[in-house]
């Protein structure tokens, strides 16, 4: 039996088909070819396991030996795509009966039943066999089973679009067809591992070459391959939705197994590439194919459509991996086809599961189908990221490989359009996701519920690779560094959960704030106590880790980051109830989240975990920053998003993968992990691609997205855009500059000097701005573009003194700006004003905010007694250990303009406006709890001081270590 | 050495109607004659490659010692039943857009999908 399961896994579709018409009842049909689907899938699991045992596995048909007999051969590759194929078909065909009631009239069912199990024998057979003439006849028996799918589409176009791939499929075929004769006629065979054999002796004819050309174009024609794409996005668009979620994750995929099976293993690497030019035109078409495809994307009004020219965009993908010919690249292309088969089905999937409820797939009917569909459209979100190839999803591993083959190969300005194509997705992606939550729903459509079970179950599957806990659950150090991490995460669902009794919420949010700062406090002492506590959650390769551990500088963001998340969530319980902002829920969710990125962020142990939660963070604050949900948030959320995104996956991956392929690790070390004799040219340009990509430390030109982010209700701009994000962006920063390039090499790198007066300018342009800023929010945002350049200038002098000046001032700044962010919130709650120019004579009406307002103003300023004096005390230092003059000048001349853009405020609150005496019936303050936070924060603010010893050593024993 | 090809060169010109038609024409109809005026052209292609000089039809038979290859013959009678289930497909697609559209003209179906975007 066991010898017989390569024919079984074609035999079992191949038979059911015909005897599945002799079932009327659609739901006999369903379950009959259920159960056909779901033992080929069995048979390929087997057979996979065989594989893996035993290598690779040989059959005859019918007991004639090959070259006379057809031989199935079953090695590696077609068993992985085998069951790529088998699941993907079983778990659509769960989802297809409530799909399909709605979309193919009753009396089609079995039919459809039918054609699906033949489309699934021949593309069983086509991955299967080993005879070149045996793949065009299976070919043809999934294609012809297509058409008809595709026809039964309930729009007419339909018909029309299964027209035109009926010609294109049948040309390509043919085109097949006569690649395989001519290849017979030069060798007389037609089993592939004959030929690979027999082929390399008349390499060099013109019959070949004829032969080799038809094939290629052939299968290009199938996979879909720009420019011969044409066929596809109608085809796809016009099925029923079931038909695409299949035909998108295989058949093309199976096209693309051809393409490697006839250019890799029956022409030969050498000769595909080497004699014929083929590699140079596939890289152009596929790097083609991804932006003309991305870019139509981004103009399609039906998101089938769209979803149709992004499987063009990602075939693009495939075949530039392919085209590298290294085995990095042939992963990248495996893997990519593996992993987009998975998120293609659940998109479409998804997108049949909402036609099947507002029965249109057009874009502007998706309007406020977030709230009304949860489950649906987060799992077209989480497919879109993973087009997108964000980190945690399955996209980012194969986009990581593609972009690490292309460098392996020196192929530098391909990975850059890779990675450039990616940002296309962005656009497109986020259409759907911009109007499906942040649009009220149209007036006059119906409440829509959940798409029915049938649906949810196979939808999931688009997401990521989720680590995998190994340690016990034991409350050693290393279990609170997870928690901390983890918690945050966690509390999101209670949260949600508790979302419709507010007290409860809020309860939750501020009990796991102070749990998580309990852990980091211990951690904190482990660290005293000279512990090194590490932990490593999931390896992808060697050498390439989800891994934490704890060093002094990560200690000091946790520090601030954990402390500064429970005040500023009692801040916001009076904020946003005051406010009366609705969305709540979403609100403290997407919070947590933020707060757990950043504590896997100070915890990273090494780039790669790094860039992981960096990204993750950079989501989880987009809803933050779009809550209002108006036009201008909107916009704000965009260029936000649009910023940070684009610079962290054009810039900053590339440069995570440089560093990968120049240094061979990521993880950080003391001292840097470049070796001495680095190419100097090469690592500079690594750190531009650093300080550009890091677009959260808001290095101008690429410090937009802070004022935009502006929009975001006042306690995201304060705990967010005061503290974690922008302080996540310059402590990537410092991480870099001290554990990947270390110190020493700074210093000689060639360009540094250019980047660190770029940061200086961006210190003096952005004060200058901040100057003739009214909206107070605004300025404070101008203000902190201004203050994050003094970390980063810190950073980049690589002495001692700027790295323990620019450590200490990002804790100086934070307490200091979140202070300055809670009175603005405070002001615009208690008093409605937002501009700077209306707040005359508000002291009398706010005296303690206006007081928090000027200690914390002094702190920015850097002027006893605040704490802000001591980190720009030591930034100066630097400037002077490195004879950084104009630097130096740079950085007086700013915090002077500092106090002239800052100490008016509170100045002419208290000693403008109408001469009314002061009285206390006139104090109308912001609510109780927000006042204390801001208290807490201004007291912070004198108590480092007083007492910056802790933050000193911390920052001291950065370099030490 | 031309002229003892001529199979092949008719292979060719028939190859080239038949894609010719395909591409140029605008009745759907037309499109699969062309489309299956290509196909023969490559079942001729098959049948030639498999002939060998001066030997009889590969039917096995007394006093016979030269047979022509028969494999291609096989493999060719799988691509024509091919073809006729592609040209039935096409046929069948050909007829319910008539009833769908009203015509089978490309330029017509065309437009009426222009006017419903």
């Amino acid at each position: 039996m066991l010898v017989q399961l390569p024919a079984l896994a074609v035999i079992l579709p191949l038979l059911s088909a015909p005897l599945c018409l002799f079932l009327s009842r659609p739901l006999l049909a369903w379950l009959f070819s259920l159960i056909a689907s779901g033992s080929t899938m069995l048979v390929s699991i087997a057979l996979l396991q065989q594989v893996m045992a035993t290598g690779t596995i040989v059959y005859e048909m019918g007991g004639w030996s090959a070259p006379w007999g057809i031989e199935y051969r079953i090695d590696h590759l077609n068993a992985y795509l085998l069951l790529i194929v088998s699941s993907i078909s079983t778990v659509v065909l769960l989802a297809a009966r409530t799909s399909i009631e709605k979309e193919i009239p009753q009396d089609r069912h079995t039919l459809f039943y039918v054609l699906y199990l033949l489309s699934l024998a021949g593309l069983v057979g086509v991955v299967i066999t080993g005879d070149a003439f045996n793949v065009f006849v299976f070919l043809e028996i999934s294609s012809l089973a297509a058409y008809s799918l595709i026809a039964l589409g309930e729009d007419r176009r339909a018909l029309w679009a299964a027209y035109q791939y009926l010609i294109m499929g049948t040309i390509g075929a043919t085109f097949i067809l006569i690649g395989i004769g001519l290849m017979y006629q030069m060798t007389g065979t037609l089993n592939m591992d004959d030929l690979s054999r027999r082929l390399p002796e008349v390499a060099q004819t013109r019959t070949v070459f004829a032969a080799y050309a038809f094939i290629i174009v052939g299968v290009c024609l199938k996979v879909a391959l720009f420019p011969l794409h044409r066929w596809l996005p109608n085809a796809y668009a016009y099925a029923p939705s079931v038909v695409t979620a299949v035909l998108a994750a295989t058949s093309t995929k199976v096209a693309v197994y051809l393409l490697i099976r006839f250019t890799f293993s029956i022409f030969g690497i050498s000769f595909s590439f080497t004699t014929v030019p083929l590699q140079t035109i596939f890289v152009i078409l596929g790097l083609l194919g991804i932006f003309a495809a991305s870019t139509t994307a981004i103009f399609q009004k039906n998101v089938k459509h769209l979803f149709a020219y992004s499987s063009v965009a990602q075939i693009g993908y495939m075949i530039v991996g392919f085209s590298i010919g290294t085995t990095t690249g042939l992963m990248a292309t495996l893997l990519h086809l593996f992993n987009h088969a998975l998120m293609k089905s659940a998109l479409f999937l998804a997108l049949g599961a909402v036609m099947y409820r507002i029965g249109s797939a057009q874009l502007n009917q998706f309007q406020g189908l977030g709230r009304q569909m949860p489950f649906t459209m987060a799992a077209i979100v989480l497919g879109g990221l993973s087009l997108i190839g964000v980190p945690l999803t399955v996209g980012f591993v194969s986009k990581w490989y593609l972009v690490l083959a292309a460098l392996e190969n020196g192929w530098w300005p391909v990975a850059v359009l890779v990675l450039f194509g990616s940002l296309l997705a962005i656009v497109y992606v986020w259409r759907i996701v911009e109007t499906a939550y942040f649009n009220e729903p149209p007036a006059g459509r119906e409440a829509v519920a959940e798409a029915p079970l049938g649906f949810l179950g196979p939808g999931g599957p688009g997401g990521g690779a989720k680590p995998v806990w190994s340690e016990p659950m034991i409350l050693s150090l290393e279990a609170m560094l997870q928690l901390s991490i983890v918690l945050p995460l966690l509390a999101t669902v209670g949260i949600v959960a508790a979302g419709r009794r507010p007290n409860l919420r809020e309860a939750v949010t501020i009990g796991t704030s102070l749990v998580v700062f309990y852990f980091v406090v211990n951690l904190y002492q482990g660290l005293n106590q000279g512990e090194v506590i590490s932990v490593q959650w999931w390896q992808l390769v060697p050498g390439l880790q989800l891994s934490f551990a704890i060093e002094p500088l990560g200690m000091l963001f946790a520090l601030v980051a954990s402390f500064l998340w429970i005040i500023t969530t009692v801040y916001s319980i009076g904020y946003m109830r005051s406010h009366h902002e609705q969305n709540q829920t979403r609100f403290y969710a997407c919070f947590a989240i933020a707060i757990g990125s950043v504590m896997g962020i100070a915890f990273a142990a090494n780039l790669f975990t790094l860039f992981i939660f960096y990204e993750v963070l950079t989501l989880s604050t987009y809803p933050l920053v779009t809550h209002a949900g108006t036009a201008e948030a909107k916009k704000g959320g965009r260029i936000y998003l649009g910023i940070l995104l684009s610079t962290s996956i054009a810039f900053f991956l590339l440069a995570v993968i440089t560093t990968w392929v120049v240094a061979g690790t990521l993880d950080f070390q003391p001292g840097g992990v470049f070796e001495a004799n680095v190419n100097t040219t090469v690592a500079g340009a690594i750190l531009i691609l650093f300080i550009f990509g890091i677009g959260k430390a808001a290095i101008m030109p690429f410090h937009r997205w802070l004022p935009a982010a502006m929009v975001a209700p006042t306690p995201v701009s304060a705990l967010l855009h005061a503290v974690a994000v922008v302080k996540a962006g310059v402590f990537t920063v410092l991480k870099v500059c001290v554990f990947i390039f270390g110190i020493d090499l700074l210093s000689v790198l060639p360009t540094t000097q250019f980047l660190l007066y770029l940061a200086g300018a961006s210190v003096l342009l952005a004060s200058l701005v901040a100057m003739r800023q009214d909206n107070l929010k605004a300025r404070l945002a101008y203000s902190t573009v201004s203050q994050l350049g003094y970390v980063t200038v810190g950073a980049l002098l690589a002495t001692s003194a700027g790295v323990i000046g620019s450590s200490m001032h990002i804790a100086m700044h934070a307490f200091g700006k979140i202070t300055l962010f809670f009175c603005a919130g405070a002001i615009l709650v208690a008093a409605h004003k937002s501009n700077i120019s209306e707040m005359r004579g508000l002291g009398k009406q706010m005296p303690i905010t206006m007081a928090a307002f000027f200690i914390a103003s002094l702190g920015i300023i850097g002027v006893p007694p605040a704490g802000g004096t001591w980190s720009k005390w030591f930034l100066l230092m630097g400037t002077l250990e490195a004879e950084q003059w104009i630097l130096m000048a740079a950085l007086m001349i700013s915090s002077l303009l500092n106090i002239a853009y800052l100490l008016p405020i509170p100045f002419h609150a208290f000693f403008s406006g109408d001469k009314t005496p002061f009285s206390r019936a006139g104090i109308i303050e912001a609510p109780l709890p927000s006042l204390i936070a801001l208290s807490i924060t201004t007291l912070g603010c004198l108590v480092l001081f007083v007492y910056p010893q802790p933050l000193y050593e911390l920052a001291k024993a950065i370099l030490a270590t | 050495m031309i002229l003892g090809l001529y199979n092949y060169w008719v292979v060719v010109v028939l190859m080239m109607i038949g894609l010719y038609i395909v591409i140029a024409h605008g009745n759907l109809i037309k499109k699969i004659v062309g489309l299956t005026i290509f196909q023969t052209s490559v079942f001729i292609f098959y049948i030639s490659i498999a002939k060998v000089e001066s030997a009889s039809a590969p039917i096995l038979a007394e006093g016979i010692s030269r047979y022509s290859n028969p494999l291609p013959h096989v493999l060719i009678l799988t691509a024509i039943v091919v073809g006729i289930a592609t040209v039935a497909l096409g046929l069948a697609l050909a007829v319910r857009i008539n009833e769908a559209y009203g015509s089978i003209e490309e330029e017509s179906i065309q437009s009426k999908d222009n006017q419903e975007c």
